[in-house]
């Protein structure tokens, strides 16, 4: 998708908006270019890179077991009718409520280290994959059921070979979703106990107060949230190409 | 038994099946690691008879009440003019999708620094998370109307204004009340953050606070009465929806 020139003249517009109030009260709204001073300089000094990346490593472990987890639930509740009568009201509610506020709990469960920071990105992801994957293996087994049955395809080789590839559109479109979950959890988790990471980046700039720090940092997680959305939605493009594209 | 009356059956089955693992789980736990649903419905009430909860609770609804309302008008009123006006939406949609991909807590220090850590700076952090959901939702939903209802109004020659009033606003109506429903969902995670994060206040400042102080089984209390809200404003505002849109599919 190239951007229309329109897109482009409103950036512009904002870019140069932003730069000319950084001239009255640098210290309220910063300005572009104090914002890429000050990037270079937390590139240089204040271990950006390293830090950055941990938290994306972080993110990345928790979020492949959050994500088997959540649609294997959802393989299960989709599968067997017992299972989502028994459960799916209380999956539904875990569903609408912030999981997020559960951070303190984690917090004495795990204490303040990486294990912490992956039971919580487990904790507040797992949930947003379990309904599409449910809904996914319904729509599959509506389609290919029968068909697997006539064949005797059973066990582990319907779910690899039939129920999995038929819900793979659902759990892509579940993905993108997850991921930014995912960010927002592993960041929550090293502001609030103060584990090295974008979190504690965004905890500094909150201490200073100082208007660069701020907007820098910012602008760090958006690039992050912004790379990790659209890593995810490529990888997905690649894994269901064959197949149409389902909103959840 | 009838077959929604078995299926109730089985749920309160297995909820009484969760609680009693709960139950003998905690039982070889000290409490301030995992206490029991009996002590956490102990802390529960002296929450409620002790008044901390509807303290903290009352903080935080006067701001939701707030936020929502700014997110309403802000998220219908750029949903309906940039759904509608495509150029405008072309100039801002990278703006606001930027805005939409950073994850809402690194805008934290930004709102500190603009409107300090008070009452002011949770309704800006509650509406940083509720506007999304609202304007998003009524975008597409104006994007995705019938464009033969618009082209019939032109080829009549109604005035802009009165198309407005008369086709656009009816048709995004149920996409209206289901961004309201995503918004306050989404606000409350806002909530509990505004709590952690900027002046330790309203729920999520309870939270923060039990936690710290490792006031464990009234921690579980005061996460129950979060999950209790969120339950309650998501059944709700479906109920609503299903009473004032009920040709609209509900998502």
């Amino acid at each position: 998708m190239t951007p229309s020139p329109r897109s482009l003249a409103g950036v512009a517009l904002a870019l140069a908006g932003w730069q000319l109030a950084g001239t009255f009260r640098p210290d309220f709204t910063s300005s572009p270019t104090l914002v890429a001073t000050e990037l270079v300089r937390l590139a240089r000094e204040g271990d950006l890179l390293p830090l950055v990346a941990g938290t994306v490593a972080t993110l990345l472990a928790g979020w492949t077991v959050a994500v088997t987890l959540g649609t294997l639930t959802g393989f299960l509740i989709g599968r067997y009718r017992l299972l989502a009568v028994a459960f799916e009201p209380y999956l539904v509610a875990l569903y609408s409520v912030p999981l997020i506020a559960m951070v303190p709990l984690m917090v004495i469960w795990f204490g303040i280290g990486e294990g912490f920071l992956l039971a919580t990105v487990v904790l507040a992801t797992a949930i947003t994959m379990v309904f599409p994957a449910a809904t996914g293996t319904r729509e599959s087994m509506r389609a290919y059921g029968e068909l697997a049955r006539a064949y005797q395809v059973s066990g582990h080789r319907l779910l690899l070979r039939v129920v999995l590839p038929g819900a793979l559109p659902y759990v892509v479109a579940g993905l993108r979703i997850s991921v930014q979950r995912a960010l927002m959890a592993v960041v929550v988790g090293q502001f609030l106990v103060g584990h090295p990471g974008l979190g504690t980046l965004i905890g500094d700039a909150r201490a200073r107060l100082d208007a660069d720090e701020v907007f820098a940092v910012a602008l760090v997680a958006l690039a992050v949230g912004a790379l990790l959305t659209t890593l995810v939605g490529w990888a997905g493009r690649r894994l269901s190409a064959w197949r149409p594209e389902v909103s959840t | 038994m009838t077959a929604p009356a078995r299926d109730w059956a089985v749920r309160i089955a297995a909820l009484a099946l969760l609680l009693l693992v709960w139950q003998q789980v905690a039982q070889r736990l000290p409490a301030a690691i995992l206490p029991t649903p009996v002590r956490v419905g102990a802390a529960a009430r002296d929450l409620l008879t002790g008044g901390e909860l509807a303290l903290a609770w009352g903080q935080t609804v006067t701001q939701v009440a707030v936020a929502m309302a700014l997110a309403s008008v802000a998220g219908v009123g750029l949903g309906l003019l940039l759904g509608w006006y495509r150029p405008l939406d072309q100039l801002l949609s990278p703006l606001l999708g930027a805005l939409f991909l950073t994850p809402r807590i690194a805008l934290v220090p930004l709102i500190a620094l603009w409107f300090g850590l008070q009452d002011l700076a949770k309704i800006v952090l509650i509406l940083a998370f509720g506007f999304f959901e609202v304007f998003f939702t009524v975008r597409d939903g104006v994007r995705g109307m019938e464009r033969s209802y618009l082209e019939l109004a032109r080829a009549y020659g109604v005035p802009t204004w009165r198309t407005l009033r008369t086709v656009v606003l009816p048709a995004a109506r149920p996409y209206v009340l289901t961004g309201l429903r995503l918004g306050l969902l989404h606000a409350l995670v806002g909530v509990v953050l505004a709590g952690f994060f900027l002046e330790t206040s309203g729920i999520g400042g309870l939270i923060y606070n039990l936690g710290a102080a490792l006031r464990t089984a009234e921690l579980v209390a005061a996460l129950l009465s979060v999950m209790v809200v969120g339950l309650a404003v998501n059944v709700g505002l479906r109920r609503l929806e299903a009473r004032l849109t009920p040709w609209q599919v509900t998502r």
